[in-house]
């Protein structure tokens, strides 16, 4: 008798969990803000933090979070701006010593999934970002990586070449189709697929702030068809992380459920 | 903005891959397919480990070996693959019968029509990618787009087992940055003046004016116009008995001998000319593709512009094809010849 194919380690979960219009949506309510933690590990099996993008992740906080789980879930955790958005020429590489440093607990502890490296739209496809890209490239090469980048101009031969060189996952992304961003996408280039879902929202795209542009609930029949992607990409990589990004309302954890029952219907997890 | 309806099944890799769905302990581990019995063998297909290591398909097997020393060696099975192209090919009939087979692994789809029956071309793509998993057990690259050009090109960026679907608007922006050699049509000879003359993507090739097209070559002003994303060329799903007749002859050993490559070539002539006459058919072009020892190719073609049938006529043109190809002096492994344009 052949054995059992092993299921692929495919988690899904949400891009940030510290929210409090989701109590009653995915948390109960009133249960406070420390609780948020232990109560989404209950739900989902891994979380991308996206506080360290705003500020510098410390050491000390990163495990008292690790503490607060109630189950073993493992993170991403999103690169600080001064790494992908504001970089400074003078100061960038102190910032990397000071984010890794921040972040080692989560690696020592084996927990560490991915470093995601988001990079806006307005970073090109030019002689000086692409230098910059491998020089952040190698200065965090100790952990495991993950490049977004939010302008199509990127999604050549020659980038993904040096992506599976380097064993650097591209993100692959579900935004509205509009003209400039990441084409309709999947690829694994590295040991880990990783999938962003900001939500289709055109009209708010450019002309919304960060909080209107991701404000979508995706139906069920659009994340349906992500499921034989996700089949594809497991049969690929290692591991698999899907991360929904649209967290207003709590649309985000409502979709994250959504797609872990059509995974597991589909006996994916 | 909605994709385009041409599908390209892009199954690279289809012999490493249907050997590893059979042998599992293959998985994760660099292997490759390679005929142990031929004095010169060469690989023939290769894991993506494999790739990973530095071997690539052509190598002499004994020099891959030395690049890699626990690398496995699998004895080609071409009953097995010429099994999954007919599998591969009857999916894709499951979707639509506009299906053209476009070479080992490759196959075109136009989903044009069958939304109701399958949604929408991207959700369509997804569900045939599912079949040829759970049917075949491999993962092609695929990719959607408004023509057969700009969607293998794009297979040929989101490798292995990629998927891309693109809209009209993306395509010109997203073929444009590729490496020139992605472009069906540029071989290694035209890679070659493309690197002396600077032209390193396809948009260098795409921003040439129609008199520097011409000066490229006879194909130039088409390659131009491929470049820029145009192609017309209807997905074809005649059978490729009927669009060409094509056959081979592996050297072993290898030979530069004009005498042996002459009789051989005239023997092919023989066998694919008396095909054409018993279907009362005859052909306009002849194309000779060479493998040379070192795993390079090279490419001739010659063409009339009446369709001939007599041994005698294909013969004069498939030497003129042969002497087009015969552009280096190293040692020949392999010579195809193809006559198409069939009427």
């Amino acid at each position: 008798m052949t054995e059992p194919e092993p299921l692929p380690d495919i988690r899904i979960g949400t891009s940030g969990y510290d929210y409090p219009e989701w109590e009653g949506v995915l948390y109960p309510k009133g249960i406070g803000r420390r609780e948020y933690l232990g109560s989404y590990s209950q739900a989902f099996g891994s979380v991308e933090l996206n506080f360290s993008y705003y500020g510098m992740p410390k050491a000390e906080n990163v495990r008292t979070l690790m503490a607060r789980t109630r189950k073993p879930i493992d993170f991403s955790i999103k690169a600080n701006q001064a790494l992908t958005h504001k970089v400074d020429a003078a100061t960038w590489q102190d910032s990397v010593a000071e984010f890794s440093k921040g972040i080692e607990p989560l690696q020592e502890a084996e927990r560490l999934c991915a470093v995601l490296l988001e990079f806006p739209y307005s970073f090109h496809y030019q002689d000086n970002e692409r230098r910059y890209l491998d020089k952040i490239l190698k200065a965090l090469s100790s952990f495991p990586l993950v490049v977004e980048f939010r302008g199509a101009d990127w999604f050549n031969a020659r980038v993904i070449d040096g992506l599976k060189e380097r064993n650097v996952g591209l993100c692959s992304v579900d935004v509205p189709r509009l003209e400039g961003l990441p084409p309709l996408s999947d690829l694994v280039t590295s040991d880990i697929a990783y999938v962003r879902f900001h939500g289709r929202n055109e009209a708010t795209w450019w002309n919304g702030d960060s909080g209107t542009r991701y404000e979508y609930l995706y139906s069920k029949d659009e994340l349906s068809t992500w499921v034989p992607r996700l089949e594809a990409m497991s049969t690929q990589a290692k591991k698999v992380r899907v991360y929904f990004n649209n967290h207003r309302r709590g649309d985000a954890p409502a979709n994250a459920k959504d797609l872990v029952a059509l995974a597991t219907a589909a006996k994916l997890i | 903005m909605s994709s385009g309806t041409i599908l390209h099944v892009n199954a690279i890799g289809i012999m490493a891959g249907l050997e590893e769905g059979f042998n599992r302990s293959l998985r994760g581990r660099p292997f490759v397919v390679a005929n142990l019995d031929a004095p010169r063998s060469v690989v023939l297909d290769l894991s993506p480990q494999a790739h990973r290591e530095g071997l690539r398909r052509g190598m002499v097997l004994s020099f891959a070996r030395n690049l890699c020393r626990d690398v496995a060696v699998m004895a080609p099975r071409p009953e097995l693959y010429i099994a999954a192209e007919e599998r591969l090919w009857r999916i894709g009939l499951e979707y639509t019968p506009t299906v053209e087979r476009a070479g080992r692994g490759h196959l075109f789809i136009d989903l044009c029509g069958t939304s109701r029956l399958f949604g929408a071309p991207e959700d369509a793509a997804q569900k045939l990618r599912r079949d040829i998993k759970e049917e075949i057990g491999l993962s092609p690259s695929i990719a959607l787009s408004t023509n057969k050009t700009v969607s293998k090109v794009a297979t040929r960026v989101f490798r292995p087992a990629g998927f891309v679907a693109l809209s009209p608007n993306e395509e010109s922006g997203l073929i444009r940055m590729q490496p020139v050699g992605l472009l069906p049509g540029v071989g290694p000879v035209l890679l070659g003046r493309f690197g002396l003359l600077d032209i390193d993507e396809i948009g260098d090739l795409a921003d040439l004016s129609e008199c520097e097209a011409h000066a490229i070559g006879p194909r130039g002003p088409e390659l131009v116009t491929r470049a820029r994303g145009v192609d017309t060329s209807p997905v074809d799903p005649e059978p490729p008995e009927r669009r060409a007749v094509s056959g081979e002859v592996v050297f072993e050993p290898d030979t530069a001998d004009p005498e042996v490559l002459r009789l051989r070539l005239e023997g092919l002539v023989t066998e694919l000319g008396f095909t054409l006459r018993k279907e009362g058919r005859g052909a306009k072009r002849a194309s000779v593709e060479l493998g040379y020892t070192d795993g390079m190719r090279s490419f001739g073609a010659a063409r009339i512009a009446r369709v001939v049938a007599r041994d005698d006529e294909l013969a004069s043109m498939a030497k003129t094809a042969l002497e087009a190809a015969r552009k280096r002096r190293v040692r020949i492994r392999r010579l195809e010849l193809r006559l198409s344009e069939i009427e």
